[in-house]
């Protein structure tokens, strides 16, 4: 990966809120930024490992309650006289195990993905979303049913100088985001690189091929589904503690097709292509507000993503190297130099 | 270019398959196989079309468990096990066709195939922690020293999907070699080769052999497996049929009616 | 007892069309290998059109039946003619994913035009429940169960007695093997996508008025429809049916039994388990790999 062009688009958008303090403007970032924090999480399953994983609101929507139910704590009834009662936590502590927790439930689902492929691992995964919807809609006790939970508490930060601040501003919230952001690109990028990341990229690619020089495949599609589903558990807990209401909408079958399009619209199985797709698809709702209704604005969406996988079906990072390529030297086949260029991206 | 040497076991054999049966849809794919693999030999499995060799294959390196029957590597029981697993133990094939991984970098093909050499921790890489750095670069110079072992060197930058037919064979072989394999066994590397990439194919199989891998070949190509093969075994309609070493297959008559009118390649 | 047979009286009704939506299904992803997540945008049609026919233009119920039948049979063509047939459908991801925007944009456009609420469509039939035994069964269900049960009649009838039939059996089996024998399979597949879209039309058609339209019901039904194809196990039409029945059976008797809210659930988890303990229901048994 480039790494000066990453420190400087990261130094950008952290001085964004120097730049444009507007907090409507920050906010619609800030609220961009855990969608593509999402998408990032996504591209690991889907883009690099190859998994047709469509259930990936569920991860977003329990780290958004586990986090949430930590701290602010709980007391349910769990049947046989059992009480499970949890006191409130800190919040960063909610947080952590908010990303443990999803994490296991990703361990879950890549076990299960080893034993059921293609197009029937896709319907289990938005079957997995539904139930995890149906159960926080039903199960009142624990999660308050379809009026959600409200007055979440918000991250802290102990300031020098300051003491203990509550990160609510605007400002402070889109740098949270921006930093978890940071870590999680960070992260998928330094996976992807190493002797880990190809072997998931092997899978994607043949995997047939793949076994035979030794790579196991249940150890990989777990490993991969249990780091994407922490991610998107941490896009649920910032989600959580940042809008501070949460209900069962988050697991909307509507949210994971959000994602898809971003990574897919993007460019899966690259580096930039979630970010790209998350801050178009994420700001595309901002600018069209007001103008138009929803139902107008996803059928927009829709129509985008129809056109893009029709004609640019590998995304819009691939197609911009394409172009590229092809300023460059007109004469040759631009999508062949570009996979090529593409090929190498993942060299660090 | 060093592979995998090989301590010489003269007693034991290196594979076995016991009454190995194989039915796939009602039909009977292999009958009964039973032969054995000496170390360090360059052994040719043929038989005509649909004899049942790739099935063989399919077998033994655990892709298909066999409806009966044993598969021993290294006298010991690997039936049915995963092809990972299999291939941790030393035995590694190749495939007839997408034998690449079409969207890699020939280098990136290769450094994929020496998965099983690298031993950094998940955490080791993500932090990029020196052990993790070391091993890079030591498999990375690996990778090298067998893009000059293929001859492919100069196409270390190019999309695998994008070399020739014959490149594309020998990178597969090299992706089998990657994996540190004690024995190999690769299904009909040279089809569709010119003669002269045959030749140099050839040759290729005769260094791995020489280096002490064992070699287990399919191929048509008569003049090659005549010319290369330490052994040979002859399957037809799942059953061996001959065995033996070159000279006495050539003259076998059961052989010669199993490939009578099957349009055999003489080179 | 009597409430045992109620049960099953209304798991039959809810069978019969669950039965054709999940063949509808079936052929679609069978022949083609489409992961159709549009199927579900064409049972809500139907509904739709259904409502449109009756409490709008007033026609009578069963006309309006045809009328979604055939609406079904255009759309589907379309959308295959004008999205599919350019694809290589061998990409299933990206296929899938045309079907998930053709989703997005048919839900959304029918939110446009009919408005997020309910829809309640008039049907000719008296609302009095008849009673046999200790059973009842209103005159809608029935009648809708019996036009669905001839609609599989008929569809059994055409798929083993006709040319046509042949033709989607073969494919269905052997794709190379049908075009080597003359199959048009560009032909079959248009045909495929509009028969199926069209069953899932009048299922919707028939069972909007048991309970109600809205433009959110095609993502539940998609995802039974889906339900159903693992159920019954791809390969056969008759087994899309009996997954069609299966289902209902489970969800008017885990209804009825275990928990009314989590009904529309015990589909999902239903898939989730038959998935974990027997994961066979994947295409070819034993694939040639090499």
């Amino acid at each position: 990966m480039n790494w000066k062009l990453f420190a400087i688009f990261v130094l950008v958008l952290g001085l964004l809120p120097f730049l444009w303090p507007d907090p409507y403007f920050l906010s619609v970032m800030g609220s961009a930024g855990i969608m593509i924090i999402a998408a990032i999480s996504l591209n690991l399953l889907l883009g690099y490992t190859g998994q047709l994983s469509l259930g990936h609101a569920a991860f977003f929507g329990i780290g958004a309650y586990t986090s949430a139910l930590m701290s602010l704590g709980f007391d349910v009834d769990i049947g046989f006289g059992i009480t499970w009662q949890v006191d409130a936590k800190p919040v960063w502590l909610a947080f952590a195990t908010a990303i443990v927790v999803t994490g296991f439930f990703g361990w879950l689902v890549g076990k299960l993905a080893f034993k059921v492929r293609g197009a029937y691992f896709v319907v289990i995964t938005i079957s997995f979303a539904q139930v995890m919807r149906m159960i926080s809609l039903n199960w009142t006790d624990l999660t308050e049913g379809p009026m959600g939970m409200i007055s979440i508490p918000p991250f802290s930060l102990w300031i020098p100088g300051e003491g203990l601040m509550n990160l609510t501003s605007k400002a402070a919230i889109y740098w949270l985001v921006l930093t978890v952001g940071v870590l999680a690109y960070l992260l998928i990028a330094m996976l992807v690189s190493s002797r880990q990341g190809r072997a998931m990229i092997a899978l994607r690619e043949n995997e047939t091929l793949a076994t035979s020089v030794g790579i196991p495949v249940t150890y990989f599609l777990a490993l991969a589904t249990i780091i994407s589903a922490a991610i998107a558990g941490a896009a649920g807990g910032l989600y959580a503690h940042t809008v501070r209401i949460i209900d069962p909408d988050v697991f909307l079958f509507i949210y994971t097709v959000t994602m898809v399009i971003m990574v897919v619209a993007g460019g899966k199985g690259t580096l930039g292509g979630p970010v790209i797709g998350g801050l178009i698809f994420g700001l595309m709702p901002e600018m069209l507000r007001g103008t138009v209704q929803p139902e107008v604005q996803w059928v927009i969406y829709g129509i985008t993503m129809i056109v893009i996988l029709l004609f640019l079906p590998r995304g819009l990072v691939p197609a911009f190297y394409d172009f590229i390529a092809w300023i460059r030297s007109p004469g040759a086949i631009p999508e062949r130099e570009s996979r090529r260029v593409l090929a190498t991206e993942v060299k660090s | 270019m060093t592979l995998a040497k090989q301590t010489p076991e003269t007693a034991s054999m290196v594979l076995s398959l016991e009454a190995v049966t194989m039915k796939i849809a009602g039909l009977v794919a292999l009958d009964n196989v039973t032969f054995n693999i000496p170390a360090g030999e360059i052994v040719s499995l043929i038989g005509p079309n649909g004899a049942g060799k790739t099935t063989a294959y399919n077998v033994i390196s655990g892709y298909m468990p066999p409806t009966s029957g044993k598969v021993r590597l290294f006298d010991e029981d690997i039936t049915g096990h995963a092809p990972h697993s299999i291939a941790t133990r030393g035995l590694v094939r190749s495939f007839q066709r997408t034998s690449v991984f079409d969207d890699q970098t020939v280098f990136d093909n290769l450094l994929t195939a020496y998965h099983l050499q690298g031993r950094a921790s998940l955490v080791q890489s993500l932090l990029r922690l020196p052990k993790f750095r070391a091993e890079e670069k030591q498999l990375k110079a690996r990778v090298w020293e067998m893009l000059d072992f293929l001859e492919l060197r100069h196409r270390a930058d190019e999309r695998a999907a994008s070399l020739s037919y014959g490149e594309q064979r020998i990178l597969g072989v090299g992706i089998a070699l990657a994996a540190n394999p004690k024995i190999l066994l690769l299904d009909e590397p040279a089809a569709g080769l010119n003669p002269s990439e045959t030749d140099e194919f050839k040759a290729m199989i005769r260094r791995i052999g020489d280096s002490g891998v064992t070699v287990l070949l399919v191929e048509h190509d008569m003049h090659m497996v005549m010319s290369i093969s330490d052994r040979i075994v002859v399957l037809n309609q799942g059953r061996v049929i001959a065995e033996g070493i070159p000279q006495e297959i050539q003259n076998n008559p059961a052989v010669i009616e199993a490939y009578l009118g099957s349009g055999v390649k003489r080179a | 007892m009597a409430e045992i047979l109620q049960h099953v009286v209304n798991a039959m009704v809810l069978g019969s069309t669950y039965a054709l939506l999940g063949i509808g299904l079936t052929i679609i992803f069978g022949i083609m290998r489409v992961v159709n997540f549009a199927h579900g945008e064409l049972y809500t049609l139907g509904a739709y059109v259904a409502y449109g026919m009756v409490a709008l233009l007033k026609l009578d119920f069963f006309s309006s039946i045809l009328v979604a039948a055939l609406v079904g049979m255009l759309i589907g063509a379309l959308i295959e003619y004008v999205f599919l047939r350019r694809k290589d459908l061998k990409n299933i991801d990206e296929v899938m994913l045309i079907m998930i925007g053709i989703m997005i944009v048919m839900q959304n456009l029918e939110l446009m035009v009919w408005g997020g609420v309910a829809k309640i469509i008039p049907t000719p039939f008296s609302q009095d429940p008849i009673a046999v035994a200790s059973v009842s069964i209103s005159p809608t269900r029935l009648f809708v169960f019996s036009v669905a049960a001839v609609l599989l009649f008929v569809f059994y009838l055409g798929i083993e007695r006709t040319r046509f039939g042949l033709a989607i059996r073969a494919t269905f089996q052997d794709q190379d093997a049908a075009r080597i024998v003359g199959v048009n399979v560009k032909r079959i597949y248009t045909l495929t996508f509009a028969l199926g879209s069209a069953m899932a039309a009048v299922a919707g058609a028939l069972l909007a008025p048991v309970f109600v339209a809205t433009p959110l019901m095609g993502d539940l039904a998609s995802l039974k429809a889906f339900a159903i194809v693992i159920l019954g196990g791809l390969g056969s039409l008759g087994g899309a049916a009996m997954g069609g029945f299966l289902l209902a059976f489970i969800e008017e008797f885990g209804a009825g039994y275990i928990s009314s809210a989590y009904r529309d659930a015990f589909g999902f988890l239903v898939i989730i388990i038959v998935m974990l303990f027997r994961p066979q229901g994947l295409f070819a048994a034993k694939e040639r790999v090499g």
